[in-house]
């Protein structure tokens, strides 16, 4: 874990974050999250981890069964309202009246966000530029395609300026173009000084446009650190065989375990490929398919890369996301 | 000193509007009702039909039952069917309307508009004032054009400039139970198919055993008491006797506001603790 030490750098803490449903649920179960200023700050990690259920106790808009959000000097929880201006959500599904316009949507976040009325027009025209939608700034959103809907539902959370941005699921279910689009956004936003916490299921987005990454799985925070951190922590470079089906071969597990204990490979995780993890160096290669060849293993398929943060995810939930 | 400040400024500084005041709880149900008006608006077949649907009732009842008051004038309090009616046909729309009240907080939940609104450094009431005033406001416009069409069928207010007031106010205090029942009902189903189910089921047996259409005396007997609980007769009650006198009684516009507003508290008393907990 690299957490810092540079505490009061944090910008926004959570402190043994813990949601209990009515049902008994343990959704979120002691998550620890520092974010600092100026970052953007991924949550990554499978449907059901309880990425939504953090974020949404951490907006205010569920009350945490224990833990602690603390938001520079404000503890959200117990101050709701002072949280409430600082930070802008922009939820995993798109909520909007369809029978309302793009501008009339502005407006009402405005008023409900405070904006001195005679402010309103040149900020919401600034936003709407922002989003690309100036153009049908007056069209009912009944008229408008999935992509613009987002762009909207993405606007109407900046309307106050938030310190903080958080957004769940920001590109889910958008094409390329308006995913690059999106980002461009969240990268305008991060350079005029807003900390933005996401949420995605795409690792190559995490890994290229986060600056930090803590993957979560089954509620809990399973690691935490720059993409280049965490690709380390995987240590060396992995080969993923794919064996050949052979009644002599032994159990994927069982020659697992049987490998661990080389003294050239790191690590080994066997699903329906095999993937190992092995120390840096020249003949580390050669000596896998040495040993596999040992043991009557035959190999069908395979690939030589250093780590991906699939691998990283691999290694710390156990699971594969693209599966 | 103030004066000297202000002229020294290059540029008039804009007044922040703190949240928690009663400048940003105006601005938040100015916001917020005007969305509500905005939504309506673009509802043409909901206006139309929403406009419609009283005038109707008051032909073809009117009509239909035109005989019945001629006979038997001492019951009804006139011979002129349309006239007893009007009254009903008035408290029956507010009542509607009231019902309606909580639907876009239902549909809002069920879009996440209700998070984005929820998310925001605004108060929670605000929501609950905006429906209140949009609801109001829609009934209001409603029961004019009403009593319009009524008059130009030969209807008049006999309790005049009074008798409208005394309407009004009525209509108000039957609106505002109604209007929070259906915010509560609104948070307590999980979805709309059982809200809508539930507001006809309440609905309906509240129309017939009330005294819109027909009055107490040609009723049996046996429904008398439920007819005396339901709310909505004392609502039209008093205003039917707004409406053809003879002579406004005070008694009984006391005693039917006074029933009215025992029920609005009750009402209160039993969804605030729901809708504070739906908007949390
Ligand atoms: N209101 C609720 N009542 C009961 N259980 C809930 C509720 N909301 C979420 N859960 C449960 O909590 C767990 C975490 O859900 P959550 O929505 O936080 O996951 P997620 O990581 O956002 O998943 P996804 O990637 O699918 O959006 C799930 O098991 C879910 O069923
Ligand atoms: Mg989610």
């Amino acid at each position: 874990m690299t957490t810092g030490n540079s505490v009061s750098g944090d910008f926004l803490v959570a402190s043994g974050l813990t949601k209990v449903f009515d049902g008994g649920i343990r959704a979120v179960d002691g998550v620890d999250l520092q974010i600092r200023s100026g970052e953007i700050f991924a949550l990554l990690g499978p449907n059901g981890a309880g990425k939504t259920t953090t974020i949404r106790m951490i907006v205010t808009l569920a009350r945490p069964t224990s833990g602690t959000v603390i938001l520079e000097d404000i503890d959200v929880v117990k101050v709701p309202d002072s949280a409430r201006e600082r930070i802008g959500y922009v939820g995993q599904e798109v909520a909007l009246d369809r029978s309302l316009t793009a501008r009339e949507h502005l407006e009402l976040q405005a008023g409900l966000y405070h904006i001195p009325p005679s402010m309103q027009a040149e900020r919401i025209g600034e936003i709407l530029d922002l989003v690309e939608l100036t153009d049908r700034a007056d069209d009912q959103v009944r008229t408008f395609s999935g992509g613009m809907k987002k762009r909207l539902d993405l606007a109407c959370g900046l309307i106050h300026r938030p310190r903080l941005l958080v957004l769940d699921e920001p590109t889910l279910g958008l094409d390329i173009q308006t995913r690059t689009r999106i980002w461009q956004f969240i990268r305008t936003l991060r350079e005029q000084g807003t900390t933005i916490l996401l949420t995605t299921h795409y690792l190559e987005e995490a890994d290229q446009l986060c600056d930090r990454i803590a993957i979560m799985d089954h509620g809990k925070i399973q690691t935490c650190g720059t993409p280049a951190e965490l690709k380390t922590s995987v240590g060396g470079d992995v080969v993923t065989l794919t064996l050949v089906e052979d009644d002599a071969r032994p159990e994927l597990e069982q020659l697992a375990a049987d490998l661990r204990g080389l003294p050239f490979i790191r690590d080994v995780v066997a699903t329906d490929r095999m993937l190992i993890y092995i120390e840096p160096g020249q003949d580390s290669v050669p000596k896998v398919f040495k040993s596999l060849t040992d043991r009557g293993v035959h190999v069908d398929r395979f690939t030589y890369s250093p780590p991906s943060l699939d691998d990283v995810f691999l290694k710390f939930t156990g699971h594969s996301l693209r599966d | 000193m103030s004066d000297m400040q202000e002229d020294g400024a290059a540029q008039a500084p804009v007044l922040a509007i703190e949240p928690g005041t009663l400048p940003a709880f105006l601005q938040e149900t100015r916001a917020l009702t005007r969305r509500w008006y905005l939504q309506t608006r673009r509802e043409h077949t909901m206006i139309t039909f929403g406009l419609i649907q009283p005038l109707l009732w008051l032909l073809l009842f009117g009509n239909m039952f035109a005989g019945v008051a001629r006979w038997n004038p001492g019951a009804f309090g006139t011979d002129h069917y349309l006239a007893f009616q009007t009254a009903g046909v008035l408290a029956l729309t507010v009542l509607g309307n009231a019902m309606m009240g909580g639907i876009p907080l239902l549909f809002d939940r069920e879009t996440g508009m209700l998070s984005k609104i929820l998310v925001t450094p605004s108060f929670r009431s605000s929501l609950i004032v905006s429906r209140f005033i949009f609801t109001s406001v829609f009934s209001l416009a409603q029961g004019a054009l009403m009593l319009l069409v009524a008059y130009f069928m030969g209807v008049t207010v006999a309790g005049g400039l009074p008798g409208l007031l005394i309407i009004a106010w009525i209509a108000f205090l039957l609106s505002v139970g109604f209007t929070v029942l259906s915010m509560m009902l609104a948070f307590i189903f999980p979805g709309h198919a059982a809200f809508f189910a539930v507001t006809a089921f309440i609905s309906q047996p509240m129309l017939f055993l009330s005294t819109a259409l027909m009055p107490q005396n040609v009723m049996p007997g046996w429904m008398g008491f439920a007819v005396w609980l339901n709310p909505l007769t004392h609502a039209i009650e008093a205003i039917r006797n707004a409406m053809l006198g003879p002579g406004i009684s005070g008694m009984l516009v006391l005693r039917s506001s006074c029933l009215l507003l025992l029920f609005d508290l009750f009402i209160i008393y039993k969804a605030s603790r729901i809708i504070r907990r739906g908007l949390e």
